[in-house]
């Protein structure tokens, strides 16, 4: 995650641009859990009593997810449903010049991810990070998705253009991954063959529908993504991974 | 960024019976533009970066002297990376760091350890770091990408079954 300066994008604006700050802007999906990243409210940690966050002790396996699209998408929805925990948010100051508008004083911006977990049994746990997809937070993708399982790329139906960075940059890395359309209520359905076709993506990569609100389908997003996996380590005849050009 | 053999994403099928909505072609980088000024005019920005609290500020320099300003030299530490404590935290220990001993008496990820200690990513990697030298603490790698095999998956995929 912290790679070096040279990869950090300047701050293009002095926005918080955790997911959670401009959901309201995403219409009508009722989304309260996203306040989860509004850390400015700093306590003692060290003064906390009883608190025990840890994982069983039988846990040696750690994976991770990255739960990818734009602002307002639904990412720290998507994380919140089937997490076993209430989200938690990491922080990164991303340095840069001042934004316009912005205090002379204000040099860096703060980037959050929200993320969640999943014990998937005594020794394995699944870690989920909601991440912003926008080019200027790419550098966050260093430490995210390296070692990464797969990526879920979350869409809304009514703005796919704003996923097409992130499916190259997924490409370009030769990271597995699904789409998701999180079907807000008052979004348009499409037929997933026309979302590939729109988002030019090939037969072998897994779109699905979803909505992000609901535990049982983010669960079969993550499995659809995990048999994705799993075809990908026994190709079948006709089955070309995403990943390979 | 496009490797050739398939078209750029630069505008909307011209047939069949995905109707987006309508929008101007505009090239790739562009439409990545135009995105971003979207979520910059949204109307609602959410709030003001939370960066600001003096009680926070404060924190954070002490953090920083702490760590010599280092962030995270030569880490390995992954966001994933599980981190358990090898014993009660030694007095004397900077309360950041007794704070993660405290935390770590059960497996706990750097990302979660940043989450708790309301610290950057970076500065925590470093106090781990530091207590991974000193023995205080041990690591438990993540996964690399050559180790995903098929066992593994199926048993991702068994777990999530049984949510």
């Amino acid at each position: 995650m912290a790679s070096g300066a040279s990869n950090r994008a300047p701050a293009a604006d002095a926005a918080d641009i955790s997911d959670a700050a401009d959901v309201s802007a995403a219409a009508g999906v009722a989304d309260a859990s996203d306040d989860v990243s509004d850390v400015s409210d700093v306590s003692d940690v060290s003064g906390e009593p009883g608190l025990e966050p840890g994982l069983p002790t039988t846990t040696t396996v750690a994976l991770k997810i990255a739960v990818v699209g734009p602002l307002g998408v639904g990412k720290t929805t998507f994380v919140t449903s089937v997490s076993d925990i209430a989200p938690l948010t990491t922080e990164e100051p991303m340095s840069g010049p001042a934004p316009a508008g912005a205090p002379p004083t204000k040099t860096t911006t703060t980037v959050a991810m929200d993320f969640g977990r999943i014990s998937l049994d005594d020794r394995v746990v699944l870690y989920l990070f909601g991440t912003p997809g926008q080019e200027r937070f790419w550098f966050l993708w260093d430490g995210l998705v390296e070692g990464a399982l797969g990526a879920i790329v979350l869409v809304d139906v009514r703005r796919l253009e704003e996923s097409f960075d992130v499916l190259e940059r997924l490409e370009d890395r030769s990271v597995p991954f699904i789409v998701a359309a999180n079907c807000f209520p008052d979004a348009p359905l499409y037929p997933v063959e026309d979302l590939r076709a729109a988002m030019d993506l090939p037969a072998s990569v897994p779109v699905v529908l979803c909505d992000a609100r609901e535990r049982s389908s983010c669960r079969d997003v993550l499995l659809d993504l995990s048999t994705y996996l799993l075809a990908l380590t026994h190709p079948a005849p006709g089955v070309t991974p995403n990943t390979i050009r | 960024m496009s490797t050739g053999s398939t078209p750029p994403r630069t505008s909307w099928p011209q047939s069949g019976p995905f109707r987006p909505p309508p929008r101007p072609a505009l090239p790739r980088h562009a439409a990545s533009d135009a995105a971003q000024a979207d979520a910059a005019e949204s109307p609602a920005p959410g709030p003001e970066p939370s960066a600001a609290t003096p009680h926070r500020r404060a924190r954070l320099e002490r953090v920083y002297v702490i760590t010599n300003g280092r962030s995270a030299p030569g880490s390995d530490l992954d966001l994933v990376t599980l981190i358990v404590a090898t014993d009660a935290a030694p007095p004397g220990l900077p309360p950041e760091q007794a704070t993660i001993m405290r935390l770590c008496r059960r497996p706990l990820s750097v990302a979660e350890l940043s989450a708790h200690l309301r610290l950057p990513f970076s500065a925590t990697a470093v106090l781990v770091g530091d207590l991974l030298a000193a023995g205080l603490a041990v690591q438990r790698r993540p996964v690399r990408p050559a180790a995903i095999d098929h066992e593994l998956l199926e048993q991702v995929i068994n777990g999530l079954r049984r949510l």
